[in-house]
């Protein structure tokens, strides 16, 4: 069974998450605050971790942060809670490696699909020598594509909707259709699966240090 | 005794040379009142002309004219009969006349005039060259002869009849005597006879005796010795003298000499007599006529008066007097021997005057040729005037004036030549010449407008070409007009003002004047005018120099000054003036004066550190640097201090202006003190609204958080109840349903909470008070919030001494007790105890909510009131997070206060104060007066 930690400070909240989790056959582990819950993350060495935003004592970039710093920990899958008004947070959080986030009020399916979704990523990335690193977008620079084009690229191939990559870039919806644009005729290509492909084809490296 | 007497002829007085007369014309003035008094006729005679161009009253009275004039112009054949005595014509013997006088220079002749009346004079003439004023005259004094030749005639015929009766009639001799005596006695000669053995006189006619002075008688017992002084002016005894005479008579020549007479008292009588023999038998008779000569002679001192005279000023004059003739130089002064540049005169006397000169004359004439040529000029005309270059022995040219003229001298004719060095004056003429043309030039080529006009009628007679070039006209056109003709003047009275001053002066200094162009053209002009003579005519120069541009700049400058006048003046700035060498006021606008409160004359000479400006002086240092460097400075704010000390803020412009040629800076000051305090104003209204903004945003994203959460749990708790509501235990599906509830309540309140606080900050939440029964409403209270919370805790009631009337709004309270004990409730264990206390203070209410609860931690209590702060403690005790504030809220709005007291873990006293009773004294029943229903407002 696989170890999910949730660090929620509202306790309904807590429980119900806990509760679904539990009814879709997680264990889940959770915690009040940020500190806590990154105690209880070294300790019990999660499968994933989800992370409200707003936590007492140490908030969930500050969990994350901390996540990051800890090579033991920096590869859990680690997903947001957050509330609407906190885009640039989810941008910043994005960028220091969050795999993900979700948006409260969450639908219990939603949650748990996400859940799953990134379990099962890491767990092929852990078996399989397929293992894009997404963190940087460096290697997917050999295609010739304008910067903000390139990170666009790096977002779609992680499965993110174009709404999604504008909030995390931060740029309108319709700029991210634009670079999806010189994507597609870039790589002389019509489809994101196609893009995705391509792009995780260079993201596929050996294992590199991200502890940079 | 017969007395033969002689046969009286026409005497030939060629030899008579009146040399006293022929050098009359020397004399001038002499000669003209000799001319004028003499009893002889004197004519003067024109021997080119033919006539008579003068003569005396004597000639007049001979002729018998009415006056001189009926006889100028005349020809003496005019006067006279048309055939003379001799037989020859008048007209003839005129020229012969003539051409005689003009070769011997005098001739003496006798001559028959015609009387106006008709009858004929014989005239004895002698006759005279002069030169007159530069003419050739004739000196004609004439002497009525008529009774001497009557007496001539009548002698003859007595002669002859005495020869017929000489024999026998001695009584007829005595009376021929007494005839002859008789005749004598007319003549108007002085005539007497005397013996030549005696030496006796033997007879004197009247003339002679008053000659003599002597009565007749008398005279027989004289010889001419007798009445004559002892020694003849030259030197000989008159009585050998008188026998050396007689003995020529005796012998028959006719001696004519000059006898001075000595009359009794001594007095000298100079004559001229003449002796003839009176043929008589046995008897040696001397006829002797005798002139008066006394006034020849003292012509003939004043003539070697002037003679003197002339040598005198032959010497001594300044000009050069050269006395030459055809060949050489006779005579000089001194002053021709300096002109000539010679020392002494012997140098030039003897020398060919022509010899004194360059080879040609300036003219290009040769000298010698043209030297002779005036000379030929002078002795034909009489004179001549030209210039000559002559040449000192040192070789220098000397530019000489020379006036010729023909005269007389030593009995020859001769040049006297007046010469004048004019080297000077040629120098001048050269000089003038010179400037003459420079002048003309100057004229010309002037800028400024030159014209020459006739005073009497303003016509011009010269102008410039640049007079000619503004006025529109060709020079032909405006000489010989006038200004006002030419349409010059622009303005006829100025005109008139401007002769009444001319009139006035005498001259225009720099008037101005405004004239008018051929097209048009006004112009103002600065005019000068000078009379001056020209040629000995009036006449006007005047100079203009055209300022129209000038005018027009000075015009410009004025209005421009105006404008900044204006400007400075009615500028709401403060604009000031100071000198930059001592940085002293100069002037100041009004605008600065009212701010400073100063009238101008405190201000101007002091500086703006006099005046306690500057705020801060290192302030002012920077800023006069600065317009040092730059030479301005633009809207710099500044801190300046009035004399009262209040401080302005101002926006500093400066300049630095030239005024008079010395730097001055020009500072303009705008005052924005209330600009600035405005701008802080509305900075600080802007921080506000933005952290209002910020608050409200903030409120809004915490609201919506807020909403979230309960949001959340509802939709995850209704999604499990779906989804595994089978595998679900009743408590934990229980659980999940409370949840839901109790967060749909939880929004509804919060919702509820938040719309009144909305109402409440947009003021639209109003404190309606109304009488209430304080004491029932607390009790209700304490009923309601146990019900709702389910008796979860004990709500214990103490009131005192509340009054039974309370005056307040029943809404307002609604939030704020029941929110406070369903605090209370919440926080604290079950079962715990909470209390409401109501005391009355003055007309306040105090209000206390007390519970043993969790309590505030000290760090909460600082965000007590903060909206949606919730405590750290509260765990799953749902809460807004609003309710104390709005609590809070509701009691401002009543007029109230709140505190909060609390200890973390051992509970919270929360203390409401209401002024809701009335001040005033109640009465002992309690009741309240009426003034609460005034408060009211009823």
């Amino acid at each position: 069974m696989k170890k999910i930690l949730v660090i929620e400070d509202e306790p309904e909240m807590r429980r119900n998450i806990t509760a679904l989790l539990r009814y879709y056959d997680y264990e889940p582990i959770a915690a009040e605050n940020g500190r806590k819950g990154l105690e209880l993350a070294r300790r019990e060495k999660p499968d994933l971790i989800l992370c409200d935003v707003m936590l007492p004592e140490l908030d969930g970039h500050g969990v994350l942060q901390a996540m990051q710093t800890d090579s033991t920990l920096a590869q859990t899958p680690f997903i947001f809670l957050t509330a609407r008004g906190e885009k640039e947070d989810i941008r910043s959080g994005m960028n220091l490696g969050a795999d993900d986030y979700l948006t409260k009020p969450v639908a219990n399916a939603d949650l748990v699909r996400a859940i799953e979704a990134r379990l099962r990523r890491s767990e092929q990335q852990m078996r399989r020598e397929f293992r894009p690193d997404f963190s940087s977008t460096v290697p997917l620079q050999k295609l010739g594509l304008t910067p903000r084009a390139t990170e666009t690229l790096l977002w779609l191939a992680q499965g993110k909707t174009n709404a999604d990559i504008a909030t995390i870039l931060g740029i309108t919806e319709s700029t991210v259709k634009k670079y999806v644009q010189e994507i597609f005729e870039k790589l002389g290509i019509e489809t994101r699966g196609a893009a995705t492909v391509r792009a995780l084809e260079l993201l596929n490296a050996p294992v590199p240090s991200t502890t940079s | 005794m017969v007395m033969k007497m002689p046969v009286m002829e026409k005497s030939d007085w060629t030899e008579r040379t009146s040399a006293p007369e022929t050098q009359l014309k020397q004399t001038g003035g002499v000669f003209d009142s000799f001319f004028e008094r003499t009893f002889d006729a004197v004519w003067l005679f024109d021997p080119q002309a033919g006539v008579f161009v003068d003569c005396n009253e004597a000639a007049v009275s001979l002729i018998g004219a009415k006056n001189k004039e009926q006889l100028l112009q005349t020809t003496p054949s005019q006067l006279s009969p048309a055939i003379q005595p001799d037989g020859v014509s008048s007209d003839e013997r005129t020229e012969q006349i003539i051409a005689l006088v003009e070769k011997h220079k005098s001739y003496q002749f006798e001559w028959m005039v015609r009387h106006m009346d008709g009858h004929e004079i014989p005239l004895e003439v002698s006759c005279t060259q002069i030169i007159k004023d530069g003419r050739k005259l004739n000196v004609v004094i004439s002497r009525d002869i008529s009774e001497r030749k009557k007496a001539e005639r009548e002698l003859r015929e007595l002669n002859q009849s005495l020869e017929r009766r000489v024999e026998e009639r001695t009584s007829e001799l005595n009376s021929s005597k007494a005839r002859f005596r008789a005749l004598v006695e007319n003549a108007p000669d002085a005539i007497v006879v005397f013996d030549g053995d005696t030496g006796r006189f033997l007879f004197g006619n009247e003339h002679a005796c008053r000659l003599y002075d002597v009565p007749m008688e008398k005279l027989t017992e004289l010889t001419p010795a007798d009445v004559s002084p002892e020694f003849q002016p030259d030197g000989r005894r008159s009585d050998e003298l008188v026998r050396e005479l007689m003995a020529e008579a005796l012998a028959g020549k006719m001696p004519v000499f000059e006898w001075m007479h000595r009359r009794p008292n001594g007095y000298l009588i100079a004559t001229e007599v003449r002796l003839l023999r009176l043929p008589a038998e046995g008897r040696n008779l001397i006829r002797a006529s005798i002139m008066d000569n006394t006034e020849r002679k003292a012509a003939g001192r004043a003539l070697r008066e002037s003679e003197e005279k002339f040598r005198a000023l032959f010497e001594g004059s300044s000009h050069g007097v050269v006395l030459h003739d055809e060949n050489e130089l006779l005579e000089v002064n001194p002053a021709a021997v300096r002109i000539m540049g010679c020392k002494y005169a012997h140098e030039l006397i003897g020398k060919n005057p022509r010899a004194m000169a360059p080879e040609f004359q300036p003219n290009g004439e040769n000298s010698d040729e043209m030297g002779r040529r005036y000379i030929g000029e002078c002795l034909e005309r009489g004179s001549a005037r030209f210039e000559w270059v002559a040449q000192a022995p040192d070789g220098r040219h000397i530019p000489l004036e020379v006036a010729l003229t023909r005269i007389q001298w030593s009995g020859r004719e001769v040049i006297q030549a007046f010469i004048t060095d004019i080297s000077e004056r040629k120098r001048a003429q050269e000089a003038l010449a010179d400037s003459e043309a420079l002048f003309s030039a100057a004229i010309q080529s002037s800028p400024i407008f030159i014209a020459m006009t006739r005073m009497e009628d303003s016509s011009f007679v010269l102008v410039n070409d640049a007079f000619v070039n503004w006025s529109g006209y060709s020079r032909e056109e405006i000489i010989g007009r006038n200004a006002l003709n030419l349409g010059f003047w622009e303005d006829p009275a100025e005109r008139e003002a401007f002769w009444a001053e001319l009139r006035r002066t005498g001259f225009i200094r720099e008037r101005e004047c405004r004239f008018r162009n051929r097209t048009g053209r006004k112009s103002t002009m600065l005019i000068s005018l000078e009379v001056l003579q020209l040629k000995n005519v009036p006449h006007m120069l005047g100079m203009a120099l055209d300022i129209t541009k000038r005018k027009k700049a000075e015009a410009e400058l004025r209005e421009s000054e105006q404008r900044f006048s204006a400007a400075f003046q009615a500028s709401p700035a403060f604009i000031g003036i100071l000198r930059t060498s001592d940085e002293k006021y100069v002037l100041a606008n009004d605008a600065f004066l009212n701010w400073i409160g100063y009238p101008l004359e405190e201000v101007v000479g002091r500086t703006c550190v006099d005046l306690g400006l500057w705020e801060n002086t290192a302030e002012r240092d920077v800023v006069l640097k600065d317009l040092q460097t730059h030479g301005f400075i633009r809207q710099r704010e500044c801190r300046w201090l009035n004399p009262k000390g209040e401080r302005f803020t101002i926006l500093l412009s400066a300049e630095t202006i030239m005024l008079n040629d010395t730097p001055h800076m020009l500072s303009m000051a705008l005052d924005i003190t209330q600009r600035k305090r405005a701008e802080e104003e509305l900075l600080n209204t802007l921080q506000h609204e933005k952290e209002l903004s910020q608050l409200k945003s903030n409120f809004v994203s915490m609201v919506s958080h807020e909403f979230r959460t309960p949001l959340g749990i509802i939709q995850s708790s209704a999604e499990l109840l779906r989804d595994f509501h089978p595998r679900m235990q009743t408590i934990e599906r229980d659980e999940q349903l409370d949840s839901i509830t109790r967060n749909t309540r939880r929004m509804a309140r919060m919702m509820e909470d938040i719309l009144v606080l909305s109402r409440l900050e947009a003021g639209k939440l109003e404190f309606q008070p109304a009488t209430l029964d304080f004491k029932a409403y607390c009790a209700r209270v304490v009923d309601e919030v146990s019900s709702a919370t389910n008796e979860r805790c004990r709500i214990e009631l103490a009131l005192k001494s509340i009054p039974p009337e309370a005056y307040a709004d029943e809404r307002l309270l609604g939030h704020i007790l029941p929110n406070l004990l369903s605090n209370a409730v919440k926080y604290s264990e079950p079962r715990a105890t909470v209390s409401l206390t109501v005391e009355r203070d003055g007309n306040e209410a105090v209000c206390i909510v007390g519970d043993k609860g969790i309590g505030i931690s000290e760090e909460d209590q600082q965000h007590l009131f903060k909206a949606f702060h919730r405590g750290g403690n509260v765990g799953i005790r749902p809460g807004t997070g609003l309710g104390l504030l709005l609590v809070k809220s509701c009691a401002e709005l009543h007029g109230g206060k709140v505190r909060v007291k609390s200890r973390i873990g051992r509970g919270t006293t929360v203390t409401v104060t209401l002024p809701i009773f009335d001040n005033l004294d109640m009465g002992r029943d309690g009741a309240l007066a009426p003034s609460a229903a005034q408060r009211a407002g009823k």
